[in-house]
C-alpha cells in the first residue's frame, strides 16, 4: 500500500512538472527578433513624432571584418514611422518590419533639434518600457536625427557603436537617460546634452562621404532646447560643473613670440561657495587643476620656475575665458546649465526657497567670480624642447 | 501544541527579516521619498526609532510570557471570548495583507519581467507552493529562510556596491529638517512596514533556545532591517535624485537596471529578480503559515493542516479581489496601509500586554499574601 501511495504521488508530480515547465511563456527566438541598436526621433508635422529605428543585420554583423563575402550588406536597416507618440510610431513600425522589435540592445537615442526646440515628451518611454535601457546614450542633432544613423561609419559597424565611443571622449558631456530624466525633475538642475552632427568624411581624398562629429553641446531649459554650446563653450561647461576630466589645452608660449604649448589636464576639481553680498548673493567659483606638459615648440628652459609660472598663467588664463564664454552664453539663454541652483540649494536652501520660481531669471543676474589654479605637475619624458643648433 | 517543530535564536532573527524586508525593499523607498524628499533616508531613519520601540514592545512578550503567544496572552487578560475577537481580527488583518503581499508579488513580476505572462500564473503557482512550504511547518520554513537570507543579502548588497560610482553627495542636500510633520508622515509608511514583525509574537513558544534572550534577535532584526532600508533608500536618491526616484515604480530594481561596469557586467536585474523571488516566497509563505496557525489555535483546532488548501483558494481570489490594477495598489499602501496595520502591530499588542502585565502582577500579589 505504502508503495502504492508513494507511486502515485511521484506520477502526479511527474504529471504536473511536466505540463507547467515544459518551456518558456513569452519567449522570444533571436531570429524572430528586430534587434534596435539606435533610435533617432524627429518632429514631424501636426505635432507628431518621427521614430526612425536601426535595426542590425544579423548575417553582415556574422561575417566579421574583412570577411569578404558579406561585405555588400549593410551591417543595419533603417525603417521610419511617425506617429503621435513614440510608442505609436513603434507601433507603426511593427506594422512593416517582419520581426518582433527588440529594445534591449538598444544603445543611443538620437534627437533632432526641430524636436528638441519644440520640447521633448518622449524620454518617458524609454523609462516606462520594460526592455529599453535606462543606460542609453542620448545625444542631440542639429539637423535630422534619422540622417545621422544613414552615414555609413568607419571603424564601427554602426553610427550607434561609433557615437557610443564618441561620448568617451572627454570633451563632451554625456547624459544617460535615467541622469537627463532625473535632470528634468530635479529643482535647479538642467539638462546638458551632447550635440552631434555629420561632418566631411575622415578619409582623405573621400570628400563625398560623411562622417559623425563632437560638435559641443544642447543646452536645456526645462525640456526644450533653447540653444547650443560650441566646443570652447562646452569645455567652459565642464569646468564649472565639476566634470572635467581630461583632454589637451594648447596656448601661445608665453615667453616667445611665437610656437605653442600644449598640456594634458590630469585631474580637476570645482568647488562653489556662496558670497551674500549687500544686494543679494554672488557664486565665487575655485577651479583647481593638475596638468602635464604635453608638447613644446620653442627652445626652453621648461626648468625655469619663471617659466612654468608663466604657462600656468596662460593656462588659467585659457580656462577661465572659456568658463566666461560658457556662463555668457548661459546667462544670454537664461538657463542655469551648470547646477549652480541645485548647489544654491543644498548650501542656502532659505534663500532658494525664495528664488526657485523665478531662478532661470535670477541666474542671469549673479555676478559669478570665477578663480583658477593651474598646477603643472609633469613635464613628461624630456626635459629641455629639442635643441636645434643656432 | 499545535506546532511540533522548534526553532533557534537566529532562525528567529532571519524569520523577522523575511517576515519584512522583501516587499520593503521593493516599493517602499519610492512612496517614502515621495513624501520626504531628499530627507526620505532620515524618514526611514526614523522609522527605524519606531521599528525598535515596537521591537521592544514585542520583546516584552518573550521576556514576560515566554511560553504563550499573543493570543494566549490575550486570553489571559481579557478571557476566552473578547482573546477569540482578537484572534478573528489578525485572521482577518493577516488574510488581507498576505493578499496584498501576492499581488504585489504578481504585479511586480509582470510589470517588470514578463509581461505576456498573466498575472494569475504568478499568483497561484505562488500560493501553491507557498502551501506546501506551510505544510511542512515552522522547521523547514526555518531552514528555507537560512538558505535564501545569503543570496538575498549578496545581491542587495553587490547591487548597491555596482552602483556606487554613480553616487552624487549632492543630491542629499540641503541637511535641514525642513519640516517634522512631513517626516513624520513619510516615516509611517515604512514604520508599519516593521511593525509587521508582530507576526513573530505568534511562534514564541517555538524558540527552544533561551527564550529569554530571545528579545536581543527581535531588536537586531529590526536594526538590520531598518539600516538595509536606510542604505537602499540612500543609495535611490543619491543616483537617481530625490525627485525621479519617487517617480520610479521599483526604484530598487531600477538601480540593478542602470548597472553598466566596462560594458560588461550589465543587465544584472534578472540575477536580482530570480533572488527576489526567493526571498518574496519566505515570505509568502512566513504570513501564510502564520494565518493558519493563528486560525487553528483561535477555533482551538488540534491541527493547522486541514485549513492550508482552503486558504490557498482564499488568498487567491482576495489578492486578486483586492485591487483592480497596480495604481490602487500603491494608493493603498501609502494610505490605508499604515492605520490599518499600525493597529494590529501597535495599538492591540499594546492593550493586550498591559492587561496581561496588571492581571500578572495583581494573580502574583495575592499568591504572595496567601504564602504569607
Amino acid at each position: 500500500m505504502k508503495i502504492n501511495r508513494r507511486l502515485s504521488r511521484f506520477v502526479i508530480l511527474l504529471v504536473f512538472f511536466s505540463v507547467t515547465i515544459t518551456g518558456c511563456w513569452s519567449r522570444n527566438e533571436i531570429e524572430d527578433l528586430g534587434i534596435i541598436s539606435a533610435a533617432a526621433l524627429d518632429a514631424a508635422p501636426n505635432n507628431r513624432v518621427q521614430l526612425s529605428l536601426m535595426i542590425l543585420q544579423p548575417p553582415a554583423l556574422a561575417g566579421g571584418p574583412g570577411g569578404g563575402g558579406g561585405g555588400a550588406e549593410e551591417a543595419a536597416i533603417i525603417i521610419s514611422a511617425e506617429g503621435n507618440n513614440v510608442a505609436e510610431a513603434a507601433r507603426n513600425i511593427a506594422t512593416m518590419l517582419p520581426r518582433k522589435i527588440f529594445w534591449s540592445h538598444n544603445r543611443l537615442i538620437l534627437i533632432g533639434g526641430d524636436l528638441a526646440k519644440r520640447g521633448l515628451h518622449d524620454l518617458d518611454f524609454f523609462s516606462r518600457e520594460r526592455q529599453t535601457r535606462l543606460t542609453s546614450w542620448v545625444m542631440v542633432s542639429s539637423g535630422k536625427a534619422a540622417d545621422l544613423l544613414k552615414v555609413k561609419t568607419h571603424l564601427e559597424k554602426t553610427p550607434a557603436e561609433s557615437l557610443a565611443q564618441l561620448n568617451r571622449s572627454q570633451v563632451s558631456l554625456p547624459i544617460q537617460v535615467y541622469e537627463f530624466l532625473s535632470a528634468l525633475s530635479t529643482e535647479g538642475v538642467g539638462p546638458v546634452v551632447p550635440r552631434v552632427d555629420k561632418t566631411p568624411s575622415l578619409e582623405a581624398g573621400k570628400g563625398k562621404e560623411e562622417a559623425l562629429k563632437l560638435t559641443g553641446t544642447a543646452i536645456f531649459k526645462e525640456n526644450r532646447l533653447a540653444g547650443w554650446a560650441n566646443m570652447n563653450e562646452t569645455r567652459g561647461l565642464l569646468w564649472l560643473r565639476g566634470e572635467m576630466a581630461g583632454g589637451v589645452i594648447t596656448i601661445n608660449d608665453p615667453i616667445h613670440a611665437e610656437g605653442y604649448i600644449s598640456v594634458r589636464i590630469r585631474d580637476a576639481s570645482r568647488k562653489l561657495t556662496v558670497i551674500s553680498e549687500e544686494d543679494g548673493l554672488g557664486l565665487r567659483v575655485k577651479i583647481i587643476t593638475d596638468v602635464d606638459v604635453e608638447e613644446v615648440q620653442q627652445k626652453s628652459q621648461i626648468g625655469n620656475p619663471q617659466y612654468i609660472k608663466a604657462i600656468e598663467e596662460a593656462v588659467a588664463k585659457e580656462i577661465s575665458d572659456h568658463c566666461n564664454k560658457a556662463l555668457a552664453l548661459a546667462k544670454e539663454l537664461r538657463v542655469d546649465a551648470f547646477s549652480f541652483g541645485a548647489q544654491i540649494r543644498g548650501i542656502v536652501p532659505d534663500y532658494w526657497e525664495q528664488v526657485h520660481e523665478e531662478w532661470d531669471n535670477v541666474f542671469s543676474d549673479i555676478p559669478v567670480d570665477i578663480d583658477v589654479e593651474v598646477n603643472i605637475r609633469r613635464m613628461g619624458l624630456r626635459n629641455n624642447t629639442m635643441e636645434r643648433k643656432d | 501544541m499545535l506546532e511540533k517543530g522548534r526553532i533557534g535564536n537566529f532562525q528567529l532573527y532571519l524569520i523577522i527579516l523575511f517576515i519584512i524586508l522583501p516587499t520593503a525593499i521593493l516599493s517602499v523607498p519610492a512612496v517614502t521619498t515621495g513624501i520626504a524628499k531628499q530627507a526620505g533616508w532620515l524618514a526611514m531613519a526614523l522609522s527605524l526609532g519606531f521599528g525598535v520601540a515596537m521591537a521592544v514592545l514585542y520583546s516584552i512578550y518573550f521576556i514576560k510570557f515566554p511560553s504563550k503567544n499573543l493570543l494566549e496572552v490575550g486570553e489571559m487578560a481579557f478571557g476566552k471570548w473578547v482573546g477569540r475577537l482578537i484572534g478573528i481580527g489578525y485572521i482577518g488583518f493577516l488574510l488581507h495583507t498576505g493578499a496584498a503581499i501576492i499581488r504585489e508579488f504578481g504585479e511586480f513580476l509582470v510589470t517588470a519581467v514578463m509581461p505576456d505572462t498573466p498575472l494569475s500564473v504568478f499568483i497561484i503557482t505562488i500560493t501553491l507552493l507557498a502551501a506546501w512550504a506551510v505544510y511542512n511547518g515552522l522547521e523547514v520554513i526555518g531552514r528555507m529562510s537560512e538558505f535564501v537570507f545569503p543570496l538575498l543579502s549578496a545581491a542587495t548588497l553587490i547591487v548597491i556596491t555596482l552602483v556606487v560610482g554613480e553616487f552624487d553627495f549632492a543630491r542629499l542636500k540641503p541637511l535641514q529638517i525642513f519640516d517634522m510633520k512631513v517626516l513624520l508622515a513619510a516615516s509611517l509608511i515604512p514604520s508599519s512596514w516593521m511593525g509587521e514583525a508582530v507576526l513573530v509574537t505568534f511562534i514564541i513558544p517555538y524558540v527552544y533556545q533561551a527564550r529569554k534572550q530571545s528579545w536581543l534577535w527581535v531588536i537586531g532584526a529590526i536594526v538590520t532591517v531598518g539600516s538595509l532600508l536606510i542604505i537602499i533608500t540612500s543609495a535611490t536618491i543619491l543616483v537617481f535624485g530625490y525627485a525621479e526616484a519617487a517617480r520610479l515604480t521599483f526604484p530598487t530594481f531600477s538601480l540593478a537596471r542602470i548597472i553598466s561596469i566596462g560594458d560588461i557586467i550589465e543587465r544584472t536585474e534578472s540575477l536580482v529578480m530570480a533572488v527576489w523571488v526567493a526571498g518574496v516566497f519566505v515570505k509568502i509563505t512566513l504570513w501564510f503559515y502564520i494565518l493558519v496557525l493563528v486560525t487553528a489555535q483561535t477555533f482551538g483546532l488540534k491541527s493547522y493542516k486541514p485549513l492550508i488548501l482552503p486558504y490557498a483558494f482564499c488568498l487567491i481570489t482576495l489578492s486578486f479581489w483586492l485591487f483592480r490594477n497596480i495604481m490602487g495598489f500603491f494608493q493603498y499602501i501609502s494610505t490605508t496601509f499604515p492605520f490599518w496595520a499600525m493597529s494590529f502591530e501597535v495599538l492591540i499588542p499594546i492593550a493586550v500586554l498591559t492587561v496581561a502585565l496588571v492581571r500578572k502582577r495583581g494573580k502574583e500579589t495575592s499568591e504572595n499574601k496567601q504564602e504569607a
